[in-house]
């Protein structure tokens, strides 16, 4: 297993998707490719197979939730962190039963934000 | 008699001798209807045609009426003039947009013994125009000397929704641009960015924090137009400008993210009179909506036409809206968004009606996608104070 993982981004806000490619490719992981709602999530991750997977919990067309739904039940070893903005503790929970493997809020300082994504991959 | 057509709910009523039989059972009881007038908030009485039987003073006041006669046998949306109840002869719960209210569908599981809360999102024709209500409804079955009923109490919920909405949407937007917008100082600040993107940070900054700006005073202003206290400023415009306008400001990488917009080209360019900020509200919402409706790839088209009297703005995208979406879309908290969000098509129904003199529809087929329009006097009539 590589240091590094491969990452699928999923947010509906181009400027947040852009910071977290921008500080996680400078620590080493590669960013495979981008989405902007949960079904065009689902379908990047069924054609690439990333190592890990971050999931926006609102977006349009398709909530993150309802991605990860889909994605656990057709592939159960898949690793998800879901980002959040607001502490939506419910939705939040509901997700780690669901099987993602942590969360992360986006307000969280770049430094950290790296820190925590490499952490989540290494350990599990 | 033949019983009027039904696209949902049964549109069978009662005689009125039924109806005055099943009243009585109430109001022969004292104890229960003092009981019921003492609480503060709306509670129906229903039998099973969904008809008022029994409401308590409260409920005469939240529906404006002055005695349980004038009540008796109408269905909840007519008690409150929801606008879909005089759209068909069968009224209340029979047209296509009432298999989404949540008002008729509680009562419906009550009549099948369930205890059912359900949310209602809901316009009604009041004197000023149509007003949207947020309401919550729950239904329960109640028997009476054998005989089925439903106890409906309703709650006006639209400070809850407010709060949520404030909450949720406006400080989780809000939040969205400010992490972005400190992620971007942060990136330069930690030396991650090459020199030839540079410039493209410090633009994204620049735009982020235009937006925090926005954001905040789109919500004041849609506050205040709730409260009446917005009053427009009708100022000279072009059309063809106005639009051109809203076009640069969409046409960028990070608004677009992958979709193309174009600007028709049969655009009409002629003067005309409006308020630029809150028709650019409508139109740049109109933008938004189109362009995260489609998929990156997708193109959205921004246009305007020329009627006798009227100009028209329209904004088109290949996405077809289904059903359950194309019933609600005007509805105060309706948003395909997940649950707490949704003021977008609201608010551009809501200023375009009560405060340009406009109106608005939209049209949507498999075969061509989603176009919404938008038409404005091109002298709009003198302003009336809004009361």
């Amino acid at each position: 297993m590589s240091d590094f993982p491969t990452l699928v981004l999923a947010d509906d806000e181009s400027h947040i998707r852009l910071m977290m490619k921008t500080v996680l490719s400078a620590a080493g992981c590669k960013i495979l490719a981008e989405a902007s709602n949960g079904q065009e999530a689902m379908a990047r991750y069924k054609e690439l197979k990333p190592d890990l997977l971050l999931l926006d919990i609102n977006m349009p067309v398709m909530t993150g939730e309802e991605a990860l739904s889909e994605i656990m039940q057709e592939f159960p070893e898949a690793k998800v962190i879901m980002l959040t903005s607001l502490a939506d503790s419910q939705t939040v929970e509901h997700c780690l039963e669901l099987g993602a493997l942590d969360y992360l809020r986006k307000d969280t300082p770049l430094p950290q934000l790296k820190d925590f994504v490499l952490e989540a991959w290494r350990s599990s | 008699m033949t019983c009027p057509t039904t696209r949902f709910a049964s549109a069978l009523r009662s005689s009125r001798e039924a109806l005055m039989r099943e009243r009585a059972l109430f109001e022969s009881q004292a104890f229960f209807c003092q009981t019921l007038n003492l609480l503060p908030d709306v509670v129906i009485i229903l039998n099973n045609c969904r008809q008022t039987v029994y409401a308590n003073q409260a409920a005469l006041d939240f529906c404006g009426l002055k005695s349980l006669d004038e009540a008796m046998g109408q269905r909840i949306g007519e008690l409150i003039a929801c606008k879909h109840a005089s759209e068909s002869e069968g009224g209340c719960g029979t047209t296509e947009s009432c298999r989404y209210c949540g008002a008729v569908n509680a009562i419906l599981q009550s009549q099948d013994g369930k205890a059912a809360q359900e949310e209602c999102r809901i316009n009604i024709k009041a004197s000023t125009g149509e007003e949207a209500l947020d309401l919550r409804v729950w239904a329960n079955p109640l028997v009476v000397d054998g005989e089925p009923f439903s106890v409906v109490f309703v709650s006006n919920i639209a400070d809850e929704k407010r709060k949520v909405f404030l909450e949720r949407i406006f400080l989780h937007d809000i939040m969205n641009t400010a992490t972005a917008l400190r992620g971007f100082s942060q990136l330069l600040n930690m030396g991650l960015v090459q020199e030839s993107e540079r410039e493209g940070f410090l633009t994204r900054i620049d735009h982020l924090s235009d937006k925090i700006i926005n954001e905040i005073n789109a919500h004041r202003q849609l506050i205040a137009a709730e409260r009446g206290e917005l009053k427009p400023e009708f100022k000279a415009l072009k059309s063809k400008n106005f639009l051109t306008e809203i076009f640069d400001a969409y046409n960028r990488p990070d608004m677009l993210d992958g979709r193309k917009l174009l600007l028709s080209k049969d655009c009409c360019d002629i003067d005309f009179l409006s308020d630029p900020t809150l028709l650019g509200r409508v139109v740049g919402n109109m933008t938004k909506n189109a362009i995260e409706a489609s998929t990156p790839g997708e193109c959205v088209t921004l246009g305007c036409r020329l009627f006798p009297d009227e100009v028209e703005f329209f904004v088109h995208n290949p996405t077809y809206m289904p059903e359950n979406i194309r019933l609600q879309v005007f509805n105060r908290s309706f948003s395909t968004k997940g649950s707490g969000r949704g003021l977008g098509t609201y608010s551009m129904k809501y200023l375009t009606e009560k405060y340009l003199q406009g109106h608005i529809r939209f049209e949507s087929t498999e075969a061509s996608g989603t176009t919404f329009y938008v038409g404005y006097p091109l002298q709009p009539l003198a302003i009336k104070e809004i009361s």
